[in-house]
């Protein structure tokens, strides 16, 4: 895949080994991909595959063995850690399966978090916050803690932070795994309204249903992207783990 | 299922929302602006996570909080026991206006506040010293008012059990003037003669009550108890007496007059009564302006430094100990945390701001425990007042007051070792593998060859420093030696507990499990292991200077009598007349089993020397056997290695020019007595005092059969004594057991031309006798007056063995608490782990015996790394000491290096106390299974 000027995402080549040696494990194998803004891009594929290491190193938690990750044209590899945190808080939301928020901070304050980190005044970072909060349909709870909330509002809680300030990209792992199919299709269905409003989001998931919310699927096997717009009867053979 | 493949453009949502966008932040305030937000997030969530991990907290608040408490508990009342001048003043004076002290014959100048006085050049002062009252208020205004107040008095008296000795006050509580000094709990003023108030500590030793009687020991006088009155200045015993019940003496040595005047004690009759010899203490001593500044932070002279960095240094091993208790708690917390943490990097999160939330809990935590402890310590400090000033201070304090500057200090100290304590556990927290940490892995971080590098380089620089400060007497340059050291052992233990962990293949189930999990968990294991170290290290450390201190002072004790007699001498001047040789004997071998008793009489001038002026005789060591060369000369190396190869630079007791030497005259029935020798030398030294010859314990003194000795007269107000000789055939007695002495028969005592006066007695006893005996004897003797015994142990008094068991004692509760807390911890931390264990059909009795095995590794490896690190540390320090001394003269003995084994037996036994405690509080069966049943 040729580079994009108005990528949000962008991975060139990617390669990922942990250990080395014959203990040496290949978890992305020169993966390349291409998110652009309002696209949403689901990756599946088996357990193993390397979906979650792809994720970590779109967020830049991780570094490429080989290749480049470029975050709104900003390759990742130039940036210390700090940068990289900074790109984080900034740039760059997350959204995992459970257990996303910080149990000794309110909603509004996990929401907050990002903002404060990067030096917003409490105020106006509440204030953005309890907006995105109203924006994901919490407008009430911004007061409550986790352990006070549903996990279908946990999660919620979770995208208004993902969102919150000037985020553009939406990296979401497995986001509805501990939710029922209800409040799954409702999560997914404000992810989707996130992106349509100009974001980028990349959702890994294993179930079918929720990749067709996506633009696009990719499809991961052994650390490699073998598919990137398969039909739907095809992901499901993908599914299965038979070649095409 | 539906798969969309069709990219849609963007804002085709079904209902497009604009992101929330915060406002931007000017750039250069940016950076400010990322620090306040992080610790105003990281505060919020470290005090959130106070409420929500309750034990945890509760644990690193108590030991927080503990030092903090005692510290302000002596600081409180430290303060309020040193009165402010104007307490001091009100307390000495009452309501009188000034008190006066006869001083001198001569003119004296004063402070303001008449604390301090000085003789003034200039004639003597005019007319006689003042002695009435009628004398006293003659110096003063007209108008003025005067009461005399003679105090201290020493006063024996009957008590329950046995004769006492309590302090008398001789005062007129019937005039308000004295009466001010007073408080009145019951009963009135003595009125006359026969009647005296006493303070509640003499009425409970003395079980007297109002109305009671109270003899004097020597049975001439009786008194009628009509007041309970407390001094505040002193809680003991004490007798307020009548003036009329206790005849002055001229001159009266302890008497003061509180003084009345009209108006106030202003500077100029201050001044005219320092003409007189007489030192005012005046209410007002000059206006505001003099009032004198009390202590400050920060102000310490030159002198006190050292004492100053000592102190520092002390206090800083016990932040580093309470730094070591704590730790682990925070370790443990962020590793609980891990999931949050990585949350935090994952919102953008930084590794110093990720430090932050870390630290943010050892501030909160630090504030809490310092509030804590500074609330409790002054509280209990104005809770606890009364009994310290009864049984700590024996005075009543000033005003209710807490010393804020210290408590200040306290309380920065306390948050700076939470800060402290959560420093490591941060640092780990900010180098976390946030992928592992989303995942819930724990992932130890490899030991690191820097750490062990760091560590050795410490602990080598450490011991050099320690060496360094013991050659040259510093307890400052010592201290950071250990602290040094100490943090060197902090910086090894991982690595050496990483090391031990690999013997963990050949151990049972439940220590395997320990020694790995203290393994992994490194980051809280090894500083509860260096607060066990640290703890030991010291107290053994300390135990074995101490030990080997003692035993110097054994080895270099000279006894002053053969061991068991006793000397028998009056505390006061002896009354006329005194006890007959036959009296106390009588009472000596009635008491005191005694075997013999002999007179001492002391030789003295004839004629008497002059008033002011004294007289000694000694006798006079030949010059060519004194050592040449003196300490005090500023000797070259050269002169010192020469001093030390002289015979005559090396003599026992450092007495190398004749030091002193007492003089007795005795005619042969002291000698056996006071000194203790080879039977036929005693016989043969008795030959020579009845052939009127003298006797020298020193054989250096002696030449050509004879002692040379001098008489020195020193005449009142002239600069230097004028010395007559005389030589005497004389006996020198070789190894003698007593103090240096010289005997002279009375014959050749009058050759000299000296006379000679009793001044006690000599008295031998098979055994010493218990204090109970002596008491007895001394009551026998009291018709007589007051006498003091000095009775001959035979060796210095072991007064090490208290101290070294106290020390081992606070090292041993450090031990089991420290193992306690890490114990605890591991546990919560290893729940499931043991649920895993519960899963394949563990035991309970395998569970508990994992708790035994994780106490008795961090009890167990602390105390020995503390011994081996103590004991190392005294050898060092004592090495370093001989090895200064083994060229250095004069000549000193050097410490031998003992093992403080009584130490060594609490602390071995304390890692055991830490496992049985352990095995006896942890819950065997996990939740689930309780639940079962």
């Amino acid at each position: 895949m040729s580079g994009a000027d108005d990528a949000v995402l962008e991975l060139r080549a990617v390669h990922r080994t942990h250990g080395s040696g014959p203990a040496a494990v290949h978890a992305l194998r020169g993966v390349s991909l291409v998110v652009r803004p309002g696209e949403l891009v689901a990756v599946m594929g088996p357990s193993g595959s390397g979906k979650s290491t792809l994720l970590a190193l779109a967020g830049g938690l991780d570094r490429p063995t080989d290749g480049e990750v470029r975050v709104e044209g900003q390759p990742l590899g130039a940036l210390d850690r700090r940068g990289l945190a900074q790109l984080r808080r900034r740039r760059i939301g997350y959204i995992f399966q459970q257990l996303n928020l910080l149990g000794s901070l309110s909603a509004v304050e996990n929401v907050a978090l990002p903002l404060e980190l990067d030096g917003t005044g409490g105020r106006r970072a509440r204030a953005a916050a309890l907006a995105a909060l109203a924006e994901v349909g919490l407008p009430a709870l911004g007061d409550r803690f986790p352990d006070q909330l549903s996990g279908g509002q946990q999660q919620r809680v979770a995208i208004a932070r993902a969102l919150v300030g000037e985020r553009r990209l939406v990296l979401a792992d497995e986001p509805t795994g501990a939710l029922d199919s209800q409040t799954g299709e409702a999560v997914l269905h404000l992810l989707r309204r996130r992106v349509d409003a100009g974001a980028a989001g990349v959702l890994v998931t294993h179930e079918a249903r929720h990749a067709g919310w996506a633009d696009r699927v990719v499809f991961l096997r052994d650390g490699v992207l073998v598919d990137t717009t398969a039909p739907l009867g095809s992901v499901e053979q993908l599914l299965s783990g038979s070649d095409r | 299922m539906t798969i969309r493949r069709a990219l849609r453009p963007p804002g085709r949502a079904d209902v497009p929302a604009a992101p929330p966008v915060a406002p931007p932040v000017p750039p250069r305030r940016r950076r400010t602006a990322e620090l306040i937000g992080s610790w105003r997030a990281a505060l919020r969530i470290a005090r959130r996570e106070s409420r929500r991990a309750r034990r945890r907290t509760v644990l690193v608040l108590a030991m927080i909080a503990l030092p903090v408490l005692v510290l302000t508990f002596l600081a409180a009342s430290y303060d309020m026991a040193e009165l402010t001048p104007q307490e001091r003043i009100d307390r000495r004076l009452g309501i009188a206006d000034a008190e006066l002290r006869w001083i001198a014959d001569t003119p004296i100048g004063q402070d303001e506040w008449g604390d301090t006085w000085y003789p003034r050049e200039g004639d003597d002062a005019s007319g006689r010293r003042p002695t009435s009252a009628a004398e006293v208020t003659a110096l003063l205004h007209s108008g003025s008012r005067v009461t005399e107040v003679r105090a201290p008095i020493p006063l024996a008296v009957h008590g329950p059990e046995r004769d006492e000795n309590v302090q008398g006050r001789v005062l007129d509580l019937t005039d308000p003037l004295a009466r001010g000094l007073v408080r009145f709990q019951a009963g009135q003023a003595p009125r006359q003669p026969g009647e005296v108030a006493v303070s509640p500590a003499a009425l409970r030793r003395l079980d007297l009550h109002l109305g009671a009687a109270l003899a004097t020991a020597d049975g001439t006088r009786a008194y009628t108890v009509v007041g309970v009155v407390e001094f505040p200045d002193d809680l003991g015993p004490v007798v307020a007496l009548h003036p009329a019940a206790v005849p002055r003496t001229d001159p009266e040595p302890n008497s003061t007059w509180l003084v009345d005047v009209p108006g106030s004690v202003d500077a100029a009759l201050v001044s005219r009564l320092n003409e007189r010899g007489v030192l005012v203490a005046p209410r007002h001593p000059g206006g505001p302006a003099a009032e004198p500044s009390r202590r400050w932070l920060g102000l310490v002279g030159p002198a006190d430094a050292a004492d100053l960095s000592t102190s520092v240094l002390i206090a800083g091993l016990g932040l580093l100990e309470v730094v070591l208790l704590v730790g682990p708690a925070f370790a443990v917390g962020v590793r609980r945390r891990r999931r949050d943490l990585a949350l935090v990097a994952v919102a953008g999160g930084d590794a110093a701001q990720l430090r932050r939330v870390v630290l943010a809990d050892g501030v909160v935590l630090g504030v809490l425990g310092a509030a804590a402890g500074l609330l409790l310590g002054v509280g209990a400090a104005f809770a606890g007042r009364p009994l310290v000033e009864q049984y700590v201070f024996g005075a009543r304090f000033g005003g209710y007051r807490c010393w804020p500057s210290a408590l200040v200090l306290l309380g920065g100290v306390a948050v700076l070792a939470g800060v402290l304590a959560a420093l490591a556990p941060a640092w780990t927290a900010s180098r976390q593998d946030v992928l592992a940490g989303l995942a819930g892995r724990r992932t130890p971080p490899p030991p690191r060859a820097r750490w062990l590098v760091l560590g050795l380089t410490l602990v080598v620089g450490g011991a050099a420093l320690a060496a360094l400060g013991a050659t040259q007497t510093s307890p400052a340059v010592i201290l950071t030696g250990l602290i040094l050291g100490e943090l060197g052992l902090v910086c090894c233990t991982p690595t050496l507990i990483g090391a031990l962990a690999r013997l963990g293949r050949v151990l049972p189930l439940a220590p395997r499990i320990a020694l790995r999990d203290a393994s992994r968990n490194r980051a809280a294991a090894a500083p509860a292991i260096c607060a066990v170290m640290a703890a030991v290290a010291s107290s053994v450390a300390l135990g074995g200077y101490l030990a080997s201190d003692g035993a110097r002072d054994a080895r270099a004790y000279q006894p002053m009598l053969p061991t068991g007699h006793v000397l028998v001498s009056p505390s006061e001047p002896p009354r006329d007349p005194g006890p007959t040789l036959a009296q106390v004997s009588a009472a000596a071998r009635a008491q005191l089993d005694a075997d013999a008793v002999a007179p001492l009489q002391a030789a003295a001038c004839e004629p008497p020397a002059t008033p002011g002026g004294y007289c000694y005789v000694e006798p006079e060591l030949p010059p060519e056997r004194a050592c040449p060369w003196r300490p005090a000369d500023g000797l070259s190396e050269a002169e010192r290695r020469q001093a030390r190869a002289d015979p005559r630079c090396v003599a026992p007791g450092g007495d190398y020019y004749g030091g002193y030497v007492q003089t007795l005259v005795d005619d042969g029935s002291a000698l056996p007595l006071l000194i203790g020798a080879d039977p036929a030398e005693i016989a043969a030294a008795t030959a020579v005092l009845r052939a009127g010859g003298a006797v020298v314990t020193d054989p250096r003194y002696l030449h050509d059969g004879r002692v040379t000795v001098r008489i020195n007269r020193v005449q009142g107000g002239s600069d230097g004594p004028v010395a007559t000789t005389g030589e005497l055939r004389s006996y020198a007695l070789s190894a003698a057991v007593g103090q240096p002495s010289l005997l002279l028969s009375p014959a050749a005592a009058r050759h000299l031309g000296l006379s000679w006066s009793p001044s006690g007695w000599v008295i031998g006893t098979p055994s010493p006798p218990d204090a109970h005996r002596q008491e007895r004897f001394t009551a026998a003797l009291q018709a007589f007056g007051t006498f003091s015994l000095s009775v001959e142990q035979g060796a210095a008094p072991p007064d090490n063995s208290p101290l070294l068991l106290l020390l081992a004692a606070a090292a041993g509760l450090i031990t089991v608490g420290a193992a306690g807390i890490a114990t605890a911890l591991a546990a919560a931390e290893g729940r499931a782990e043991l649920s895993t264990l519960a899963a394949v059909g563990a035991a309970p009795a395998v569970r508990r015996m994992l708790a035994i095995c994780q106490a008795g590794i961090i009890a167990g490896l602390g105390s020995v790394l503390g011994i081996v690190a103590g004991l190392g540390t005294a050898a060092i320090v004592l090495l370093s000491v001989n090895r200064q001394y083994a060229t250095a003269w004069p000549v000193r003995e050097p410490y031998p290096f003992l093992v403080p084994w009584p130490a060594l037996g609490v602390l071995v036994l304390v890692p055991v106390v830490a496992m049985l405690g352990a095995g006896l509080f942890t819950r065997a069966r996990l939740p689930i299974e309780r639940r079962l049943d």
